[in-house]
């Protein structure tokens, strides 16, 4: 009777160890992955710079199809700025390396905005250019959302649409120079075609008249 | 958050229960299943009835059906004051083996089994659904080998669904294919603390020194194990004893037999709250308070995602109110399948997700070795994957509603 005590107090202290075990694995493999898509994103804010440069080069020597030759740019720049999203609220808003590639992140935006003006000019298209100034306060989160989600539909109804979004509290040369440049003074703004300014949009009809 | 720390506790929990069952299984794996004696004992069944028109023939022809001596077995069907025609029916049967009795009124049918018990010639007691309980012919002879050992007073056998169909028969057949393990896991440590009213093995000598089946008790049957339990005695589970059940097929019928099963258990529990104590071994330190931590985090978790759900819902209408309810905000391309993998595989909560979809295979593997079903295991898993969650939540926070303000729980 002895033994069979001690063999369930074994029993139990080895299930203990091998489910302590598994459980933190668990937190170790999902970190894990995480680290890794924040190295992809590091990664692809690199190559996307290089090729906005080539861009940049293309359309200097008056090159009209300058999206041709990366016609995954626009997505993938999209789709990191979402991933980066996820990566705040697993790593934390105050993580150093999450911080280090936002500002990356708004600077490549700012690069894309400037190239895709001039091209407007240069090349006489027509792409509507949008800058969105969110802010992820507590009291200010709700709309700035809201936004987002109108903003996104926009984008996917049209799309010649090109939407930036910079967090107006992320202290990098990138935001402070686009505030500065639109006279940005409060967040949750919206700056339409690099001229109109628009605070407090609730509704997608408000966007529908700066479509060209 | 506070979903969170309740998911990871209930994690935790659930993944050193399932190591700790499944280390208990195995150190017991290669016991060999006891021989049927040369003395073999003198068996009755008892099949308590009220109102049962519909099943009492089938459960009285699978009683005699089974294999086992012929002189040894004897069936005793007690009608409980029923007001159709069970009597009638169960009175066809009446012969040297089958004994018909009638209750002058309903007395509920632990009074019943205690009648029958009075009445019974057998050493050993099996009790017997009247509603088209199937039983396997050489479950009983499996079931009575166990009572060589003389510390062992009751034996189950392994329950599974008979036929099952539609979405909440096909939820109900995972269930009990996931207590094909459990059972035998808690059977490898003595702490088998439900024997199933259907068809459950009884030594006889247990009542006469202990008393009969509890009267008034919504489960007597779960009483009368945890009785066994409190005197140090064994239930053993045989296994390889299959009987099959018909399940509930419609929500309202499945919500009462739960109600009434999970109310008995709370007030069976709450009268044997000394079995929460080490003198118990794994019973007291780990199997019961790990059911009873699994239901309550089960419920609080429950109401907390309901209520975020409706949260959800209300931001979710405000969202779309912008975009005129337009579905324009999907955008199905490579990038948003990459981004929703990540979120899954990048976040613990469904990693243990997973694991324990895992297990629950693993379960569903064992337990098909065990037991034929007669009925696609795999769609059945989809439904219970969909649904079991929600139906477990709603039974118990009803069952504890109906425990915490003492309501009557009728039988049926």
């Amino acid at each position: 009777m002895e033994n069979k005590r001690n063999s369930y107090g074994l029993r139990a202290l080895l299930a203990f160890l091998i489910a302590l075990f598994i459980f933190l694995s668990g937190f170790f493999l999902s970190y894990t992955i995480s680290y890794a898509k924040y190295q992809s994103v590091a990664d692809t804010h690199e190559r996307i710079r290089q090729e906005l440069i080539q861009i940049e080069f293309e359309r200097s020597l008056s090159n009209c199809d300058i999206f041709g030759s990366y016609p995954l740019l626009n997505e993938e720049l999209e789709n990191n700025g979402v991933i980066l999203g996820i990566l705040e609220e697993r790593f934390g808003k105050d993580d150093v390396r999450i911080l280090e590639q936002k500002k990356e992140y708004s600077r490549l935006e700012e690069e894309h905005f400037y190239i895709v003006e001039n091209y407007n000019l240069g090349c006489e298209k027509n792409y509507t250019t949008i800058l969105f100034f969110y802010s992820n306060d507590k009291n200010l989160v709700m709309d700035a959302e809201r936004m987002g989600f109108i903003l996104g539909s926009f984008k996917n109804e049209n799309p010649s649409v090109m939407v930036y979004s910079f967090d107006y509290n992320l202290d990098v040369d990138a935001v402070n120079s686009l505030k500065s440049a639109y006279g940005v003074s409060e967040p949750n703004v919206l700056v339409i075609n690099g001229k109109t300014l628009l605070a407090g949009l609730e509704d997608i009809s408000q966007l529908q008249a700066y479509v060209t | 958050m506070l979903r969170e720390i309740l998911i990871y506790i209930s994690a935790f929990i659930g993944l050193f229960a399932t190591t700790f069952y499944f280390l208990s299984y195995y150190e017991r794996r290669k016991d060999k299943e006891p021989e049927f004696p040369k003395n073999a004992p003198r068996v009755t069944i008892i099949i308590p009835a009220y109102n049962e028109e519909k099943g009492i023939a089938g459960s009285i022809n699978s009683a005699l059906d089974i294999d086992y001596p012929k002189e040894l077995l004897e069936v005793i069907v007690v009608d409980d004051g029923s007001k159709d025609r069970t009597f009638e029916i169960a009175s066809q049967f009446k012969s040297k083996r089958v004994r018909v009795f009638k209750m002058p009124k309903n007395s509920g049918k632990g009074a019943a089994m205690n009648f029958a018990i009075s009445k019974a010639r057998g050493e050993v007691i099996v009790t017997m659904d009247a509603d088209n309980t199937i039983v396997q012919k050489d479950a009983l002879k499996k079931m009575v080998a166990y009572f060589n050992d003389s510390k062992v007073m009751c034996v189950a056998p392994a329950m599974a669904i008979y036929n099952p169909k539609g979405v909440l028969q096909r939820v109900q057949q995972i269930e009990y294919l996931f207590g094909v393990f459990l059972r035998k896991a808690f059977s490898s440590m003595n702490a088998v603390h439900i024997t199933p009213g259907a068809f459950s093995a009884y030594k006889k000598v247990f009542f006469e020194k202990y008393g009969g089946f509890s009267v008034n008790n919504l489960t007597e049957d779960l009483e009368m194990a945890l009785r066994i339990q409190s005197h140090h005695f064994v239930i053993e589970n045989s296994i390889g004893s299959v009987v099959y059940t018909v399940a509930p097929n419609k929500f309202w019928k499945l919500l009462k037999q739960r109600r009434r099963w999970y109310v008995g258990l709370l007030r069976n529990l709450w009268e044997y709250k000394r079995l929460f104590s080490k003198n118990y071994g794994p019973l007291g330190t780990i199997v019961l308070p790990v059911a009873i931590s699994t239901v309550f985090i089960s419920i609080a978790l429950s109401l907390y995602i309901m209520v975020q759900t409706l949260i959800q819902i209300k931001k979710e209408l405000f969202l779309m109110q912008g975009i005129n309810f337009s579905l324009n905000y999907l955008e199905l391309n490579w990038f948003m399948f990459e981004r929703y993998f990540f979120m899954v595989l990048s976040k613990p909560m469904f990693l243990f997700a997973f694991l324990f979809i895992s297990f629950l295979i693993g379960y569903m593997v064992f337990a098909k070795r065990k037991i034929k079903q007669y009925s696609s295991v795999r769609i059945s898993i989809i439904f219970f994957l969909a649904f079991f969650s929600f139906l477990f939540a709603f039974w118990w926070i009803m069952s504890v509603v109906y425990t915490i303000f003492n309501k009557k729980v009728a039988w049926r």
